[in-house]
């Protein structure tokens, strides 16, 4: 059941009688006639207490005997909307909410995970899931559902500052702050059960954050009772998933949930706008809880997601022009007939949970829970050595190669035009001919490394063209405990200990040889140095550099074969704990308020298990260990002013350790971390006034948040260098200010318009340093030079998102909804070197201009539909859903979704000239359909 | 119960799902074989650029030969690849010989030893290209405004005119004297330019420059990628003699070997014929080219007041071994108790050194006695 989390205190058109404070009312089906709702479940909790019952024939109830203070009241009813709100109990009062209107339920389920990630090569950035924020306000939900076509990210956050918990414990990834979701990937029915804050409020487990918290729960007692099955076709991430659900006591005390899913897209799913982005992924997921005693239960979950699937690789606009299609893929080609894609992510990652939790009496409840994660986790790359690179999109292989580089020569520029639109093996990666050059590569090398054993001699086919598998398998113990006492009536107590220990394993696997029989491992650029006396060289000179040339002394000309591990190999060990302490007071009738802290501390380092030749002292072994202080500090007010206002006003400041993955200039080869490694500092606050009565909900807000201080390392192939390169970036700040509207309004009978508003501006407010590393060598290319970009735009999201929609819901269980979206000032991603100095020297202004401008998509309205039905069968003991979706039903083509600036920018040696490679996009699909399937019983 | 035996259903679904998305290898791609009656010799090509002029000439659809055979419609030269850029003394081109010549074929892709190794017969389509002469040296390419060719480096045109055939042994040189191949009417005669030839017994001289090289001074590496200006690697010229006579063997400043010492001693060299504003060069494939010939007797004469032990890598030489020029060895020189070690034969005062064998050779060292303390 979808929540709505209303934030309302409803007013007390009560009759104050009696000494025991009691809360009643009557559930009322608003759209069915007024009928009232037998057999609801109202649940009252004040986070340490909690009691439950059921409305009768008339649709009441009365919940007794409840000490005074602030209590949250849900109403649940099977094919209904969940209802929510907070409610302040003063002493001996009675509290009659009156006729609460529940509204039939659309459901709209299978959140489209895995929307696609950006294409950064080198870069194991991960964008999946959504930056939630706070609770299903209207706004919230509103955005929610309909702006994840376009990428949108609340507040215009990076993912790392929505905070993700599983059980009371955080689980968003350690090494990158990523949002967690791809663990329980599928799982949707049985996820349900999510606790959302307030915005930047904290929650009963911990401190608030930035964009907002929310914790899922697991445990089995409170997953949906019954069997349900799941289907959904989609031309979106997943073209079929099926999924099975079931849960129930199956003992007194003893109860049981169990999952299962499956997910599938075909090669050439002819629903699909990104062609070659085929995967398959099966998840599972088992509960079980004790309830001990009233109160006191433990519970065991275990689940996991493996999956598999083809990434998308978003082209440059010469190429989309030169094949007149924007979702063309540079990572597919075919092999024997059947497309393959190089580049599929892979992962298969199991969170094994137990946790403990006891209402010990009406004011103390504890709580404990430990999960231990493991598995894998990788995408495939390919990999070539002393071959023409193989990516069909080389700028090498382009007619702007001949225009644009060098000398100019339309002729053969129409020659590789030609071949592009004519040889599907030119168009795309060529996989017969790889194998081909495989094939034909016997050779015979000597002084190889074999299992261990140095000085050997191995012949055979030497592969040239290979596909690995660049792997970060994580291993990780995650511990939390948590009080949640209650003071007095009017002060709540939280607080609790956490820690986390992580280790992480990066690696590079071979897997497919291409028709080979093995490969050495060697660094092929380092090859290309010359040792003492290269100072100032630039490029690759072929010259036989030995030692240098090994990627691991310990065991040089390592022979790889399928399975081995080659090109890197290093642990990182993280390790963080926290105390936190949040106090909710409650002041008068109408209003609350919170303060919250959290103190913390982080270490990690690195250990390298690979001598690297260029690195021999500074590769193998442990790194120093560094450590930081991390700490929160948060408060705010709820204000309720008369019956159906509320505001709510936060401030938030914190400092955070920088991520391991911004920490080391170069992980792949060394222990040498970023100069100046400091925590992120974060401020926010934000005021939110929102209102709601029957039939009508709306809210407003405004925000204003500063980081300073933040690290970023990014790395990419530099194939005009021909090496990895390495970009660690020290002292950005941004800045995100804005205002969010959303509003439902019933209309009449049935028929409800509603509309959002995000309107922020992101900006960044410093100018970074920046130091650049080549792996092919020891040299600093760059070092802490300014990049001047102040005042240029944060990317990733557009930063205004406006929706209008109109939605009927019928009596008899079906609904249809039309929503028209319209997205602006959305940003490509910047490559820092372009507004530096020393590259824009001898520039003309308009060449100037073009390369320090950053460009701005193309705003554009995109239209979708959906429309469902529901049936009850057999009095209520079966329930059948459909529902079925189209997206961009006007079939808009021109919206960029996403892109990034290219980071190599190309030197014109003739006259001493930078000039940038052309930006890379991702466009956001056509007309989509989505159709789900749901039977329940 | 029902439903968790249900659950396992899908399990098994699950797993065998993960078996979907496996690949076939892909077929062994067939070596291209022309039909004979469109294949031409390269001496038959050559001809008809000498007939017309000296003007890089573009080949039409259809050709006529001397001997009056004409061929319409696509026609093709076949030969055996004999050069390689593997280790970077070449780049961007490739020769192939057939029985009648040899042909440079200015292929604009880097790293081609992967896709024509050495030995293999290549079909290349000559209609559409261009065939000039280089300085000297005939080669085939695109038609170019600035160049005497241009280089064929689209994917398209290399699919379309660069053809793989079958793989074969690698080609045989014949072996030639240093004055046949500087005579041009010799090399002419014989059509040697662009084929694979082989010198014997030819001694490294000296260095000449390559475009604005520096000489260096008594050894010599193939070439010097880091030139003391700091500008682009370059090409060299080093000098063979055999007699009186002198060949150029050039190397680039990217070869792989290029700070590599060029032997002393005596060697055979096989490489590819070109030539340059009037001189013969030879462009060798990789170190492998060059071996060392004449074997050469090392004699120990045993000293007194200690011993010398001339060792080979690890093993140890005796007087009278012969061993091959260019060998490395090491000398060292004990001096008995209540001696000390004087010089070798050569003034040389190391206890220990090496050095390369490039003739016969005597080795003797002087040890006298340590003076008694008076």
């Amino acid at each position: 059941m979808r929540t709505l989390l209303t934030t309302a205190l409803i007013a007390i058109s009560a009759v104050l009688s009696a000494q025991t404070e009691e809360i009643r009312g009557t559930a009322i089906n608003r759209i069915g006639g007024n009928a009232p709702i037998e057999g609801a479940t109202v649940h009252v909790t004040n986070n340490v207490d909690e009691r439950i019952v059921t409305t009768d024939e008339a649709g009441q109830f009365t919940v007794s005997n409840l000490p005074a203070g602030t209590w949250r009241i849900t109403i649940s009813a099977a094919d209904f909307d969940s209802y929510e709100a907070s409610l302040t109990l003063p002493a001996g009062a009675t509290l009659n909410l009156g006729n609460v209107f529940m509204f039939p339920e659309s459901d709209v389920s299978a959140m489209d995970e895995g929307m696609g990630e950006f294409e950064s090569e080198g870069d194991d950035f991960q964008g999946g899931g959504l930056a939630l924020l706070g609770g299903q306000d209207v706004f919230t939900s509103i955005s929610n559902a309909r702006f994840s076509q376009m990428r949108f990210r609340a507040r215009g956050y990076d993912f790392n500052l929505n905070r993700t918990f599983l059980n009371g414990l955080l689980m968003n990834d350690i090494n990158t702050g990523g949002s967690p979701f791809s663990l329980w990937g599928g799982l949707n029915d049985v996820t349900r059960n999510q606790d959302r804050s307030r915005g930047m409020q904290p929650t009963s487990f911990g401190v608030g954050g930035v964009a907002g918290t929310s914790n899922l729960s697991t445990n089995a007692s409170r997953i949906r009772r019954g069997f349900q099955i799941n289907y959904t076709a989609s031309g979106g991430a997943w073209a079929h998933r099926l999924g099975v659900a079931w849960a129930n006591p199956i003992r007194p005390n003893w109860y049981l949930a169990v999952m299962g899913s499956v997910r599938y897209t075909p090669a050439d799913n002819p629903l699909a706008w990104d062609l070659g982005t085929y995967g398959q992924g099966a998840s599972y997921f088992v509960a079980l809880e004790h309830r001990i005693s009233p109160g006191q239960s433990l519970s065991f979950t275990f689940l996991g997601a493996p999956n598999m699937r083809g990434a998308f690789a978003p082209p440059t606009q010469e190429v989309i022009d030169l094949v007149q299609n924007p979702f063309y893929n540079a990572n597919i080609g075919w092999q024997a007939g059947q497309i393959r894609n190089a580049r599929v992510r892979n992962s298969h990652e199991p969170v094994a949970m137990l946790e403990y939790s006891n209402r010990i009496n009406h004011r103390l409840r504890i709580q404990a829970a430990t999960s231990f994660r493991f598995g894998r986790s990788g995408f495939t790359s390919l990999d070539w050595f002393n071959a023409p690179d193989p990516r069909p999109d080389h700028h090498r292989n382009l007619p702007s190669w001949f225009t644009d580089f060098g000398t100019f020569n339309p002729i053969q520029g129409e020659n590789a035009r030609e071949g592009w639109l004519t040889d599907r093996n030119i168009r795309y990666i060529n996989w017969d001919g790889m194998h081909n050059v495989n094939f034909n590569n016997w050779d015979r090398v000597e002084n190889v490394t074999i299992g261990g054993v140095q000085g050997q001699t191995i012949e055979g086919l030497r592969s040239k063209y290979v596909v690995d598998n660049r792997r970060a398998d994580q291993r990780e113990l995650n511990t939390g405990f948590t009080v949640n006492a209650l003071i007095t009536n009017n002060v709540r107590l939280t607080g609790g200990l956490t820690y986390r220990w992580n280790r992480t394993h990066y690696f590079k696997e071979m897997v497919d040889l291409l028709g080979g029989d093995f490969w050495i491992d060697l660094n092929q650029f380092a090859q290309r140095i010359g040792g003492e006396g290269d100072e100032g060289y630039e490029g690759g000179v072929a010259v036989d550099a030995g030692d240098r040339a090994q990627i691991d002394l310990n065991n040089p000309n390592r022979v790889i074969r399928e399975g081995d591990i080659f090109g890197y190999n290093y642990f990182s060990f993280t390790q963080r704990g926290t105390a936190w302490a949040v106090a909710n007071i409650t002041l008068g009738r109408s209003m609350e308020a919170y303060v919250g802290a959290d103190v913390g501390f982080t270490s990690f380092y690195r250990e390298g298990l690979f001598r690297h030749g260029l690195f021999p002292e500074n590769s193998y072994g442990k790194s120093n260990t560094y450590s930081f202080l991390s700490y929160t500090l948060q408060a705010g007010l709820n204000y309720q002013i008369g019956r159906p206002h509320l505001i709510s006003a936060n401030v938030f400041y914190s400092q955070q350790p920088p991520l391991f993955r911004d920490a080391f200039l170069s992980p792949r080869t060394r222990n040498t971390t970023v100069d100046n490694l400091v925590p992120e500092r974060i401020f926010s606050a934000d005021i939110i006034y929102s209102f709601r009565m029957p039939g009508a909900r709306f809210r407003v807000g405004a925000f204003y948040t500063e980081i300073h201080d933040r690290s970023r390392v990014t790395s990419f192939f530099d194939d005009v260098q021909r090496t990895m390169s390495n970009f660690a970036l020290s002292g950005i700040s941004q800045r995100h200010a804005g205002v969010e509207f959303g509003a439902e309004v019933h209309v009449w009978n049935g028929i409800s318009l509603r509309g959002a508003l995000a309107y922020g501006d992101y900006i960044y407010t410093s100018n970074p340093l920046l130091t650049q590393t080549d792996n092919n060598n020891d040299r600093t290319v760059l070092e802490n030079e300014r990049v001047y970009w102040s005042g240029f735009m944060v990317s990733g999201t557009p930063q205004l998102a406006a929706n209008i929609g109109i939605e009927y819901r019928a009596r008899r269980g079906w609904w249809a909804g039309l929503d028209l979206n319209y997205y602006d000032f959305s940003f490509i991603s910047m490559n820092p070197r372009r507004r530096m100095d020393d590259v824009s020297r001898n520039l003309t202004p308009e060449q100037y201009a073009n390369m320090v401008r950053q460009e701005k998509f193309s705003p554009g309205f995109v239209l979708n539909a959906n429309v469902g039905r529901w049936w009850s069968l057999s009095n209520r003991r079966y329930q059948l859903g459909v529902m079925f979706s189209m997206s961009n039903i006007l079939n808009n083509q021109s919206m960029v979704s996403g892109g990034f600036e290219q980071s190599r920018l190309w030197h014109d040696s003739g006259n001493d000239t930078f000039r940038p490679f052309q930006s890379r996009y991702t466009y956001m699909s056509g007309t989509s359909f989505f159709l789900n399937v749901f039977f329940r019983f | 119960m029902k439903q968790i035996s249900k659950i396992s259903i899908f399990a098994i679904i699950a797993v065998t799902l993960t078996a979907c998305f496996q690949y076939d290898e892909p077929p062994r791609q067939e070596p291209v074989v022309i039909n004979p009656d469109h294949v031409i010799t390269i001496a038959e090509l050559q001809g008809l650029f000498r007939s017309q002029g000296t003007q890089p000439l573009t080949i039409r659809d259809s050709v006529v030969l001397p001997s009056g055979r004409v061929v319409r419609d696509s026609i093709y030269i076949s030969g055996q690849v004999v050069s390689s850029d593997r280790d970077g003394n070449i780049f961007r081109e490739m020769f192939i010989q057939d029985e009648t010549g040899g042909l440079r074929i200015r292929v604009g892709r880097s790293n081609l030893y992967n896709f024509y190794r050495l030995g293999q017969h290549v079909y290349i389509r000559v209609d559409g290209l261009t065939i000039g002469n280089n300085n000297g040296t005939l080669e085939l390419g695109l038609r170019s405004e600035n160049f005497t060719t241009g280089f064929i480096d689209v994917a398209w045109l290399i699919n379309r005119h660069v053809l793989p055939g079958r793989q074969d042994t690698l080609v045989k040189p014949k072996t030639f004297t240093l004055q046949e191949l500087n005579s041009s009417t010799f090399l002419a005669d014989s059509n040697l330019v662009g084929t694979l030839v082989k010198i014997e017994n030819v001694r490294f001289s000296h260095t000449t420059a390559g475009t604005g090289a520096r000489p260096f001074g008594q050894l010599s590496t193939w070439a010097n990628p880091f030139p003391a200006d700091g500008g682009a690697p370059q090409s060299v010229n080093q000098n063979f003699v055999a007699g009186n006579d002198t060949i150029i063997i050039r190397t680039s400043g990217h070869a792989r070997f290029a700070r590599d010492l060029v032997p002393r001693c005596a060697v055979n060299i096989v490489g590819v014929l070109t030539v340059f504003g009037g001189n013969s060069q030879i462009f060798i494939r990789d170190l492998n080219d060059v071996t060392p010939v004449g074997i050469y007797t090392i004699t120990i004469a045993a000293p007194t007041g200690g011993t010398i032990r001339v060792m080979d890598g690890n093993d140890e030489v005796q007087s009278g071994d012969k061993r091959m020029g260019c060998t490395i060895l090491t000398l060292i020189a004990t001096p008995n108790e209540g001696y000390r070690f004087v010089q070798w034969w050569d003034g040389n005062t190391e206890l220990e050194r090496t050095g390369i064998l490039i003739s016969n050779i005597t080795v003797s060292a002087t040890f006298v006695e340590i003076p008694e303390t008076p």
